[in-house]
């Protein structure tokens, strides 16, 4: 599989003012394949949203990113126009309106076509005759989203998108996010604390925490190799004595019940309840681990 | 093809900064002039300090601060700008252009008002003084690393060289003025 962007050994941190490191993201190594919904999911202040910036600003400290084997280091400019984003608050002017932040922001970009993004903003229902600041948070965002949709890059980050959005409207931006790559030649990579919508889209999905990705995996391979189980406490120490025990990603205890999560399950799980994991369920004990 | 100067402009800085610039400076003569009705109050001396403080805080205002209708400039407009795909490089000379532009102007307005007191001598020493000050600081944020990326650090030196520079014009002023 070919990949569209190539993140290997990444490292940024904060400093304070007497140099002491305040927080950092690091050894981050991932890649994005063409045609793919990736989530990336985390606790706050697990880094995700500095993941995003570091990547769209290229300013990262050690390790490389490419887009299309072009080295970020030495064509910023170039790879900055094959990435878009969704992040609040908005990069664009907020004393003007929506289709004069389209006209002067999108012809930074050589792709630029406000006709396809004046349409998107009547798609979602937002009046680009007013100022920015006249609108809602999820309104900005869905300025943000037809932006995107302007200069189509060919990966869209999207940073907490859907949290100021009704819905009704979470719905439709989850179909925008399809539709977007399903010409198998652009990609997203969302990150999110509605984990319901990723078990919706997401086609990969990236765990952060403390700074460290601890999980990237397809959702094919996680449904593949983990299973949720539930037992009670007797089954559950009898299954436990008869696992590897680095087949117990994690577990909580309900009352006499209890639920875990399990890696490379075998025939022993048979008498628990066992379903596939969602992203929130893999989150919890993921992270618990 | 779209240029950095075209965007520049359309996003409004200059036009902005013009209307915040005459706004500070209004705010400044007038603080001066209330200053002078109470001047026998809190005697000359305390005046020119107090005169070349306000001058300073007022430079920073304009220097960094946002404009009141929102348009982002100075540092506030690079952060914004590191997301799209724009040579940071061809910004700073033309962000620091209006700084220096705007910079000077508020000096000259400072020294029309200096050269109204009896002793503005003092008032220029310490508007020195102070611009010295604010130089240093920028040089030590960059030493300690306060600047997270090298556009902040290369935006900080310019800003520093521009206080710096500032002091260095009205001082040349003064002497031209001075002499004639």
């Amino acid at each position: 599989m070919n990949e569209m962007l190539k993140v290997k050994s990444l490292e940024y941190s904060y400093k304070s003012l007497t140099g002491k490191k305040l927080f950092s993201i690091e050894n981050i190594d991932f890649q994005i394949s063409p045609g793919y919904i990736y989530g990336l999911v985390g606790r706050n202040g697990a880094g995700k949203t500095t993941l995003i910036k570091t990547i769209l600003k290229g300013n990262f400290k050690k390790g490389a990113v490419w887009i299309d084997d072009l080295s970020m280091v030495q064509n910023p400019v170039k790879t900055k126009e094959k990435m878009g984003f969704i992040i609040y608050p908005e990069m664009m002017l907020r004393n003007r309106t929506a289709y004069e932040n389209g006209h002067i922001f999108g012809n930074l970009y050589p792709d630029w076509n406000q006709e396809r993004y004046v349409d998107k903003l009547k798609e979602f229902g937002v009046d680009m005759d007013v100022n920015l600041s006249e609108l809602s948070k999820g309104n900005e965002m869905k300025v943000m989203a037809a932006f995107a949709w302007g200069h189509r890059p060919e990966i869209l980050f999207a940073d907490e998108p859907s949290a100021g959005f009704d819905p009704v409207f979470r719905k439709e931006f989850l179909r925008f996010l399809q539709e977007y790559v399903e010409d198998g030649n652009h990609s997203v990579l969302i990150s999110t604390h509605i984990t319901e919508d990723l078990d919706k889209v997401a086609d990969y999905l990236m765990i952060m925490d403390a700074g460290k990705l601890v999980l990237n995996s397809s959702m094919e391979d996680i449904w593949d190799s983990y299973t949720m189980i539930k037992c009670s406490r007797t089954q559950f120490e009898r299954l436990k004595e008869s696992i590897a025990s680095d087949c117990l990603v994690g577990v909580k205890y309900k009352g006499d019940n209890v639920e875990a999560l399990l890696k490379s399950a075998d025939e022993n799980i048979q008498k628990c309840e066992v379903w596939k994991p969602q992203v929130s369920e893999m989150l919890r004990y993921v992270i618990m681990k | 093809m779209y240029k950095l100067e075209t965007f520049y402009k359309q996003i409004g800085v200059k036009k902005e900064k013009i209307k915040s610039a005459f706004f500070m400076e209004g705010i400044y003569l007038l603080i001066f002039v209330v200053c002078k009705f109470f001047i026998n109050s809190f005697g000359k001396t305390a005046m020119y300090n107090a005169s070349a403080v306000i001058l300073m805080i007022g430079l920073c205002i304009v220097i960094y601060s946002g404009n009141s209708d929102g348009t982002p400039e100075g540092i506030e407009l690079v952060q914004m700008l590191e997301l799209y795909p724009v040579n940071l490089n061809k910004l700073y000379p033309l962000l620091v252009r209006d700084a220096v532009k705007f910079s000077t102007l508020h000096m000259l307005v400072s020294m029309l008002i200096a050269s109204e007191m009896n002793d503005g001598y003092t008032a220029y020493i310490v508007m020195i003084l102070i611009n010295i000050v604010v130089f240093l600081f920028f040089i030590l944020c960059y030493h300690i690393g306060l600047y997270n990326s090298s556009e902040e650090r290369s935006l900080g030196t310019s800003n520093a060289v521009c206080f710096l520079l500032s002091p260095l014009l009205v001082v040349a002023v003064g002497i031209i003025y001075y002499f004639l």
